[in-house]
Formats: structure tokens, C-alpha cells, sequence
């Protein structure tokens, strides 16, 4: 399976968030594909050595969003890319990631064209698996 | 059981290097001590397991193995993470107690018993000691190992007991020395009993308080006694403790004594000495004599009679009163009669015969019975008969007779038939300037019987049979003696133990002389004597007041003479106060009630300043303390630390940056 | 049955006129993994032992599994496992004397469990308990206390001076002892790192005193660290109670508030900063703010060393 989750503790970011984001990156470089069944509850509970609640948190939050698919008795799948989010939602989530681009890369004394460029780029190429 | 049989191996396995490192330095010290009493020239060897070296190594000894065991079973636990290991696993904690306790105490018994058992056995094989072993002598020794339990369960209490101030942690230790320091001139078996109860009390006080940690709910009824009766003793041995103290700081006392005496020159005189050393005489008529320069001690000059004389408790220095209790013993069953050469001759209760023992050799080459000395001892004398009463100078008395031994050539010569109890026969007190200087034949023998005084020589010859003068009943015989050189005869009365003081200042004491040579007697007053005034230290009224009428009173064994129950062997002691016993303990009642009230409303004061009188039970505390004197006041302000602090009744105020989100019940 | 595991009821202890642990009430249902918290000498230790009967209070109540916390019974102690803190155990023993000592003590004991972490710790069946490093003894404690699969799992700093490997093995434990429902974790811990990976819910004790108890995150939400940029020399912190504390730079005041409602923010904005930041903190760092000193800590830089 070509899902790795891994996380660091003690980081401002909470576990459950870091599994989130780890599964939100997963789905984002193309690396899993809708179906594929995530590692089970305990199992990743085991593998992490963190708490299978905060597992459930993590998973549950991420099928809230609709990123993945519970199935009773067999576990959780990544489900289909479907947008469930709200328009607002979705706003409010991108503004946040602009914030957070502007950020980082807003002192690097580049242009605005320059910025939207790189940005252009990264979408279309999806990143590395970074750390 | 499995759970308590493996706590039980835990603890033995645990410390059984301790325990064999007890026994080796206890079984070091005992053979040293009996290397040290089979020393040829060592006067005590007849002593054997009564020697002073060997009991006070027993003594301490017991003790200091019953303290090591105590703390190395608890110390090493007693940090909080390791007596977590210890409680928290699935058997009640009284039984882990149990174990420590059985283990520990099997443990002290063969460390302390197997070495002194060894001793025993090897003091018991023929050539061990110059002098006849007798096994019931080393129960005396037995009795001091046991006197190391209280210590053990002291030990243990010290270190488990939740005390505020280092030093109220030692009350355990302090009963422990009540237990051995309070012990008396009792038997074998009531001094194992009397041990036992102490062992108990502490025990349970100990058990007690182990229970406290280990989560078990509230204390019970025993431990609430064990640890109320361990106080009570505790407070009695820290006053000990402090009278001892005050004993050895205090100077020594300037106790004058009076007795009637002959000069050596004949003149009946009256001598008044300090710590033995003659300080006036003065003569019948009340004129002062003087005292020679060249007086070493009395006995250079003249000779007095010996009474018997029993000091009180505190007088009595700690190490002597610690062997006291067990030299009556000895002389019960045996005493050293003669040396004569390499030979020591002895007399022996037990066998009812004379006993000689090569003090090289350590084997018995002779045996003596009335009918003779017989060497060798494969073809044993008869015993003597009737019961040994005294001996002085090779004159053996039985209340049957006397007999005369004379161990140079050998031989004994019945003297005198006595045939019953009121005939009494006294040992002759000879007036010369050194004890054994007159020689065999110049022996005389007294005998008193029905007022009449016969004086004999060895060869059963009357020298002198004469009317002694009919005093009044206030009076008694204390004594007789005989001036070798001048051919006299005395004997010395003096009033009776019981006569009041004011009596002993008024009425005269008397000197019967009888002149063997002119055949005459006259009686000689000579002034009153008194000697019950003593010069008492202000501290020992003090010791006295607040320790003494208690500690009478409750004494086992002062209640036991008390009851009329005695040994047959106390009686020479207390025989002189069997009159006025029931008077005694009255006195001793009284000053003890007196006490006791003062005692109590001390504490009735102490229990309302801590708020506690109006308490359901607050009448038991005072009417305990009355019953147990200043010692049970000291317990009881002792006992108080176990009551739990004054408690915050408010709770801490929040202050804004408390964080509670779990839902209420969840709180 | 719905009890919960752990009822603390204004549990107090006082040595002297000084009082370890003050009033303390908490209830911890089953199935949890709780999280003790605080600084040395908060109180932490005496309350565990205080649960575990060790310690007697002076005065409060407390509960465990149900039954009484001051009267103990083997079947009780059978149920729970304590790991105490300085893991100790007895060093004639070989680590087989061990295990089977402990083992009859216990009327259900796991073999295997006990065989696994021992191995897991590399331990062989006759190195002599003495001998054995900080690390193997924490194991060997371990596999001594799961070893009956107790109901409750007390351990008091288990952590302590272990090495991170040691420390993951422990976690891995703990994390293997929530396989089966309804059993309850209570550790106490420094290393917020571990805390924040196996707790659910946390309890934080301040001189004898609760303060918290809350989940994780909600620990973490309540407390915000807020930068205030200014353009000129920063004001004094304002007076507020849930002020933790603040720092003042050339520029910046940084403040860390508790409960920090909208009336807090709109009291930051009176100081009339040019702007506000609000940074995500992680537990330790909220941790240390919430139990460290309160106050101010300046740091001007022109008060420092000569003139440059």
C-alpha cells in the first residue's frame, strides 16, 4: 500500500491533524487511489504507538469531509473524490491556505508574477511526499 | 497458602547471610568468653554459665541480633517505591507481617540459640571447666536471648511508625529495654512468660502499624492495646533511662553505716564507716577511739557481722543489676570452697557432695560424703544429708549437722547432730587480722540451739557450752564471732528489721563477751545504733516519687512475694521483711494513689487544652493514666501523634484559570 | 457495570501545617487513559500512592474499581497493576525468581504476556535482577504487572530515565493493554511528547491543587498565545486573571491567556497593537505556560552587556 502516515509528537499540530494531512497529501499526490482500504484502527494505533482514539478522531474527521468511507465491518476505504464541503467551507479553507503560502513565501523578495507562477507550477505538478 | 509460604521463603531467603553473620559474631564472642573462663587462675569458673561475661555477652547481645534483624527486615524496605512492591500484590498485608515476623523470628532463634547451644553442649563434656556444669544454670542465658524478641518487634515499630519527631520513633526501642530492664528475680519460666507478654504487646504494635500503610482501614482493638501498652513501657524505660542518668551524674553518696565490732586488742567498739572506711569509732561508753593510720580497710582491725543488706533499686549500678537477678542461682547450686594446690574444692547442692576438680586438667579427681574423701571418684561418696545451708571456713552445715573438713589431710569429722528445724547452727566469725590465717585445729564451731551457745573444735570437742542471756523480743541474734588470740566468745544483738525508727534511736544494742579461759560472761550495752536514715539525693526522691510506687505495685514479682508465693531461694533475701510486707505494700499504695490523682488531672488538663472532654470516652484516658502514674501520662502524650492533624476545611479558591471541560458527572 | 474506575473525593493530605495534596476531587470512568500531570512536587506522587493505599489521608476519600481506597483487599490489588517509580525489585532474584514469585501470588497470570516483554526487553531468564540496567528493570516491572491483565494500570513516572527505546516500548505497552474494552490507564508523566500520544483526557495538579482536567485538545484550545506587534516600546501585559504570562521584546509583547474569551481579545486590542497574532502552541509549550511562573518576563534588548 502505498499510504505511509507517520507523525511527530510534540509538534504545534495536533496527532489527529497530522494523520488528516498525511491521508489529504496521500490523496492529493495521487499516490492511493479511491477503494483502497486505510490501515486498520488498532492497527495504525499500534504502528504510530498513539492512542486508537485518536486514530478514530482523525478518521472520523476525514469522513466527515468525505475524503473517506466507513464501511461496518470492514473498515475504513478511501472513497471517491467527492466535494462535500460547502462553498463557504471551501473558501474560507482556501483563504486559509493562501494565508499560510503568504506566509512562508512572502518574505523571499519575489514578485507577485513571480509567486502566482510558482504557485501554477506546484498545481500542476504534485509534490514530493514532503516531510 | 502458596502466596504466604513464598513470602515466607522471600523474607528467609532474604536475610540468612545476616543471620549466619549474627551467629558468627555471637558464637565468636562466646567462645572467647569461655576460652577466658577456662583460664586456670579465673576464681569464677565454677560460674560457668552464670559468669558475668558470658550473661552480659548474652545479655547485649540478644538484643543487638534482635535490633538487626528488626531493621534489616524493614529499612531496606521502607522507601515508599519499594514498599509499594511489598503491599501491593494480591495477600492481606497481615500475613505479609506474618512472614516477616516468623521468618525473622525463627531467624534470631537460630542465630542466637544454635552458637549458645553449641556452648552447651561443649560445657557439658567432661575436662570442660574445672568445676561441675550444671545445664540448668544456662537457662539463665536462654532467658537473655529471649529478652532479644521485644527488640526485634521495637525494632521493626521504630521503623514503621508514622511519627512526627525523630525522637517519638523510638518509643518500640524504649519498651524493649522496659522489657529486660524492669526484669526481676523471677524463674526461668516466669520470665519467659513475662518476655512473651511484652514480645506481644510490641508485636502487635508493630503489626499495627504496618497495617496503617498498607491501605487496611481503621486500627484495630490489639493494635490499639499493643500500641498503648508499648507506650506505658516505653514511658516507664525512658524514665529508667533518665534515672540511670541521674545515678551516674549525681555523686556518690555519702552513706555512713554504724555496726558494732571488736578491736583487735578486745574492746568491743562501735564503728561508724563511709565507703568503707572507718570514719569514728567510739567505745561503750561513747568515748571516741582512735583510728589507726595503718587501717587499710575494716577487716585489718576487726571483724563485723555480715547482714544482709538489699539496696534499692536505683543504688544498684546498671551492669550489676543486669547479672544480679541469676547469682542467687549459683550459689543454690554450688559454692567454691577451698584451693589447695592445683586442686579446688567444691560443694554441690544438686549432688549433696564434695566435688574437687584439677584446675589443669579440668577433671574431677576427688569426691567427698560423710563418710569420707574418696579418690578416685570412680568409687563416688555417699551424699550428704539434709539441706546445705552454710558454710564458713571448712565447717559444712545441713540443717541435720555440721561437719568438718579439712582439706589438707583430707578428712571430714561429723560435728554436731542437729534434729530439727528450730535448732539453728550459726558459722563462726573469726576476729583475726586475715580470714583463713588461723590454723585447722584453732577452728571453731558455733552452734546456737535453744539459747544455748556450743562452741566446738574440728575434732567435735565442746570448748564452750554456755546459756546465751534472754533478750526482749525486740532483739535478735545477728552474730557471733571469736577472737583466736584473747580465747573469747561474742555474740551481737541487734533490734529487730521491723522496729520503728524512733525506737532505734533510743534503745541500746548489746555485746554478749564470754572469756573461754576464765570461764565468765557479761553482757555489754553498747549505744543505739541507726542506720535508716539514710542521706537520700534529691533526685532519687524525685525518681522515686514519680517511678518507684507504680513500678512496686505493678511489678509481677513484687506482687508475686507480695501474694505469699515465693522461691524457696529468695527467702534468705526477703526473709527479714516478712513482717511488715502487707504494711509495705499499704505504703506503697498510698504513695502510689497520691501519684496517680496528680497524674490524671494532668491529663483530664492536657486532653481539655486539645479540646477532647467533651468526647463520648474521654473519662478512659484519665482513669488509665491514674491507674499507670507518670508513665502512663508520658504514653499518653505520646499517643497523640497518631491522631491526624487539623485538617483545611476550605477548599482552595478557584482563580480564573481552571480548566474543567469534562462533562459534570464525568468531575 | 458502570462504575467508574477512579472516584476521588476531596482527598487531603498534610504533613504538618503543610498540605501535599488539597482537596482533591476527580472521577475517571473506564476505558480511558488518563494523563497525570504537574510539576515535581505537585502532589502527584502521594495522591497515586494515597490511591493505592500506601499512603493514609488525611482526610477525603477515594475509590478504585469501586471499593473503598483506604481498605484494600487482595482481590482489589489482584485487579490493579501498580508500577511504582523507582522499579524496583529484589536483586538476589533471577528474573525467572520473579516472575514466578510474583506469579503465585496471583490467581490469573499470563504466561506469554510476561515471556513476550521480557523478551522484548532482551532479558534472559537467569540474569540476576540486580544486575540489570534502568531499562530491563522498567521491564521487567512491566511484565510483572500486565503479566495478570489487571482491570486498572497505575504508573506512577514510568519513564524515568529510561532511553528512548526503552520509553517506546513502554508506550507500545500501554497502547497493547487498551486491546481489551473497559481497562483504565492512569500514568503520570514529564514527557508531554509520550502524554500527548497515548492520553485521552489529562489532569494537571499545581501545588497540591487541581487545575485541569480536561481532553487534549480542549487543553490545548484553551490556551492561546497571542504576539501583539507594535511600532514603538510595547505596554505592560493588562491586569487579567487568566493572564499566564507575558514577554515583552523591542516590539512585541507576547501574552498567554487561559479561557480566553472574545472580552479577552477585545482587552488586547485597547493596548492598540498594529497587529495580533495568535500562535499555535504545542502541549509542552502550553503545558509550561500553564504551570510555570506567572507574570512578566522582559528581555529588553538594550539593557544587555556594553554598548555595542
Amino acid at each position: 500500500m502505498a499510504l505511509t502516515i507517520s507523525i511527530t509528537s510534540g509538534s504545534p499540530q495536533p496527532i489527529y491533524r497530522q494523520i488528516e494531512d498525511c491521508v489529504r497529501r496521500a490523496i492529493l499526490s495521487g499516490k492511493a487511489q479511491p477503494g483502497e482500504p486505510l490501515p486498520s484502527v488498532r492497527a495504525l494505533a499500534e504502528e504510530l504507538v498513539v492512542n486508537p482514539n485518536t486514530v478514530v478522531r482523525a478518521y472520523s474527521e476525514l469522513a466527515a469531509e468525505g475524503l473517506v468511507a466507513a464501511q461496518p465491518g470492514r473498515g475504513y476505504f478511501l472513497a471517491e473524490r467527492r466535494q462535500t464541503l460547502s462553498l463557504a467551507e471551501r473558501r474560507r479553507r482556501l483563504a486559509e491556505a493562501a494565508a499560510t503560502f503568504a506566509r512562508e513565501a512572502g518574505f523571499l523578495d519575489f514578485s507577485t508574477r513571480e509567486l502566482l507562477a510558482a504557485v501554477e507550477a506546484a498545481l500542476t505538478q504534485p509534490p514530493k511526499d514532503s516531510p | 497458602m502458596n502466596a504466604l509460604r513464598q513470602m515466607l521463603w522471600k523474607e528467609f531467603r532474604e536475610n540468612l547471610l545476616w543471620a549466619a553473620l549474627i551467629a558468627a559474631a555471637f558464637g565468636i564472642a562466646l567462645a572467647y568468653g569461655w576460652s577466658k573462663l577456662q583460664d586456670p587462675y579465673n576464681h569464677y569458673a565454677y560460674h560457668s554459665f552464670m559468669w558475668e561475661t558470658l550473661l552480659v555477652i548474652s545479655r547485649f547481645g540478644g538484643p543487638i541480633a534482635g535490633l538487626a534483624l528488626g531493621f534489616l527486615q524493614t529499612i531496606p524496605e521502607w522507601s515508599r517505591d519499594r514498599w509499594a512492591y511489598l503491599i501491593h500484590r494480591p495477600i492481606s498485608p497481615g500475613r505479609i507481617f506474618l512472614a516477616k515476623a516468623a521468618a525473622g523470628i525463627t531467624l534470631y532463634l537460630l542465630a542466637t540459640g544454635v552458637p549458645y547451644a553449641v556452648l552447651c553442649w561443649t560445657a557439658t563434656r567432661p575436662g570442660a571447666l574445672a568445676a561441675p556444669v550444671y545445664l540448668e544454670l544456662s537457662l539463665a542465658g536462654w532467658m537473655n536471648l529471649l529478652g532479644g524478641l521485644p527488640f526485634y518487634f521495637g525494632a521493626m515499630l521504630t521503623t514503621l511508625r508514622e511519627a512526627r519527631w525523630t525522637g517519638s520513633r523510638g518509643w518500640g526501642l524504649l519498651a524493649a529495654l522496659a522489657a529486660i530492664a524492669s526484669s526481676t528475680m523471677t524463674t526461668a519460666g516466669m520470665e519467659a512468660f513475662r518476655l512473651a507478654g511484652f514480645t506481644l504487646a510490641i508485636a502487635c504494635a508493630a503489626a499495627g502499624a504496618f497495617l496503617a500503610h498498607s491501605g487496611n482501614g481503621a486500627p484495630r482493638w490489639w493494635f490499639k492495646t499493643g500500641l498503648a501498652l508499648t507506650l506505658l513501657w516505653g514511658a516507664w524505660g525512658l524514665l529508667f533511662l533518665l534515672s540511670l542518668l541521674a545515678q551516674m551524674a549525681r555523686p556518690q553518696s555519702e552513706h555512713a553505716y554504724t555496726e558494732n565490732a571488736i578491736h583487735l586488742d578486745g574492746r568491743p567498739v562501735q564503728v561508724t564507716a563511709r565507703r568503707g572506711s572507718p570514719s569514728q569509732i567510739i567505745d561503750e561508753m561513747g568515748g571516741a577511739v582512735e583510728i589507726s593510720k595503718e587501717a587499710a580497710g575494716r577487716s585489718e582491725l576487726w571483724r563485723v557481722p555480715e547482714g544482709y543488706f538489699a539496696p534499692s533499686r536505683i543504688d544498684v549500678p546498671f551492669f550489676e543489676n543486669i547479672t544480679r537477678n541469676y547469682h542467687r542461682q549459683i550459689w543454690n547450686k554450688l559454692d567454691q570452697l577451698e584451693s589447695v594446690g592445683s586442686t579446688i574444692w567444691y560443694f554441690s547442692t544438686l549432688e549433696n557432695k564434695l566435688l574437687a576438680y584439677d584446675r589443669f586438667t579440668r577433671q574431677r579427681v576427688a569426691e567427698g560424703g560423710p563418710d569420707g574423701i574418696s579418690r578416685p571418684p570412680d568409687a563416688p561418696a555417699m551424699p550428704f544429708p539434709g539441706f546445705y545451708t552454710r558454710n564458713y571456713y571448712a565447717a559444712l552445715q545441713f540443717r541435720t549437722g555440721v561437719y568438718a573438713v579439712d582439706f589438707y589431710k583430707e578428712t571430714i569429722t561429723p560435728i554436731l547432730e542437729t534434729s530439727g528445724p528450730e535448732q539453728s547452727a550459726y558459722e563462726g566469725s573469726a576476729v583475726v587480722k586475715k580470714r583463713y590465717d588461723a590454723p585447722f585445729e584453732n577452728l571453731r564451731i558455733f552452734t546456737v540451739m535453744n539459747g544455748v551457745l556450743t562452741i566446738q573444735s574440728p575434732d567435735a570437742q565442746p570448748v564452750l557450752v554456755k546459756d546465751l542471756p534472754k533478750l526482749d523480743k525486740k532483739y535478735q541474734l545477728h552474730e557471733v564471732a571469736y577472737h583466736y588470740d584473747l580465747e573469747r566468745a561474742y555474740a551481737f544483738y541487734g533490734l529487730n528489721w521491723n522496729t520503728p525508727s524512733k525506737d532505734r534511736k533510743t534503745l541500746p544494742t548489746y555485746i554478749w563477751e564470754a572469756d573461754l579461759k576464765t570461764g565468765t560472761d557479761r553482757l555489754i550495752r553498747m549505744p543505739p545504733i541507726d542506720n535508716s536514715r539514710e542521706e537520700k539525693h534529691w533526685t532519687d526522691s524525685l525518681l522515686y516519687l514519680v517511678l518507684q510506687p507504680w513500678e512496686k505495685v505493678w511489678n509481677p514479682a513484687s506482687l508475686w512475694f507480695k501474694a505469699k508465693f515465693l522461691e524457696p531461694a529468695y527467702l534468705p533475701v526477703w526473709e527479714r521483711r516478712w513482717n511488715t510486707r502487707h504494711q509495705q505494700l499499704y505504703r506503697e499504695l498510698r504513695q502510689a494513689a497520691w501519684t496517680g490523682l496528680a497524674a490524671a488531672l494532668a491529663a483530664c488538663g492536657w486532653i481539655t487544652f486539645h479540646g477532647g472532654i467533651r468526647k463520648p470516652r474521654a473519662w478512659v484516658a484519665p482513669a488509665l493514666v491514674f491507674a499507670t502514674g507518670v508513665p502512663g501520662l508520658l504514653a499518653l502524650l505520646a499517643w497523640k501523634t497518631w491522631k491526624a492533624p487539623a485538617v483545611p476545611t476550605h477548599p482552595p479558591a478557584p482563580d480564573g484559570t481552571e480548566i474543567f471541560t469534562l462533562a459534570a458527572k464525568d468531575r | 457495570m458502570n462504575e467508574p474506575a477512579i472516584q476521588i473525593q476531596n482527598l487531603t493530605k498534610c504533613y504538618g501545617p503543610h498540605c501535599v495534596v488539597n482537596q482533591l476531587t476527580l472521577e475517571v470512568p473506564k476505558g480511558c487513559i488518563l494523563g497525570f500531570l504537574g510539576r515535581n512536587g505537585a502532589g502527584k506522587t502521594t495522591t497515586i500512592r494515597m490511591l493505592m493505599g500506601i499512603v493514609p489521608p488525611t482526610g477525603g476519600s477515594a475509590r478504585v474499581l469501586g471499593q473503598p481506597a483506604d481498605a484494600w483487599t487482595p482481590e482489589l490489588r489482584a485487579r490493579v497493576g501498580y508500577l511504582a517509580e523507582g522499579h524496583h525489585v529484589y536483586g538476589w532474584m533471577t528474573v525467572a525468581d520473579c516472575g514466578k514469585f510474583q506469579a503465585s501470588f496471583y490467581r490469573h497470570w499470563n504466561w506469554d504476556i510476561f515471556h513476550a516483554i521480557i523478551k522484548h526487553f532482551n532479558l534472559r531468564p537467569n540474569h540476576r535482577a540486580g544486575s540489570l540496567s534502568r531499562g530491563q528493570r522498567a521491564g521487567l516491572c512491566l511484565a510483572m504487572a500486565l503479566a495478570p491483565e489487571p482491570e486498572l494500570l497505575v504508573l506512577d513516572d514510568p519513564a524515568l530515565g529510561l532511553d528512548p527505546v526503552a520509553r517506546r516500548s513502554l508506550l507500545e505497552a500501554m497502547i497493547y493493554v487498551t486491546r481489551k474494552s473497559g481497562r483504565t490507564i492512569l500514568f503520570s508523566s514529564h514527557l508531554l511528547s509520550d502524554v500527548e500520544r497515548v492520553a485521552d483526557r489529562i489532569t494537571v495538579m499545581d501545588r497540591g491543587i487541581l487545575r485541569a482536567y480536561c481532553t487534549l485538545d480542549d487543553f490545548r484550545a484553551r490556551i492561546r498565545h497571542f504576539v501583539l506587534h507594535f511600532d514603538g516600546t510595547p505596554p505592560s501585559a493588562p491586569d487579567l486573571p487568566n493572564l499566564l504570562h507575558s514577554f515583552r521584546t523591542d516590539r512585541e509583547l507576547a501574552v498567554t491567556l487561559v479561557n480566553a474569551d472574545g472580552q479577552a481579545e477585545s482587552i488586547l486590542e485597547t493596548l492598540r497593537p498594529r497587529r495580533i497574532e495568535q500562535v499555535d502552541q504545542g502541549l509542552e509549550e502550553a503545558f509550561v505556560s500553564y504551570v510555570g511562573e506567572r507574570g512578566e518576563k522582559s528581555f529588553f534588548l538594550h539593557n544587555l552587556g556594553a554598548r555595542s
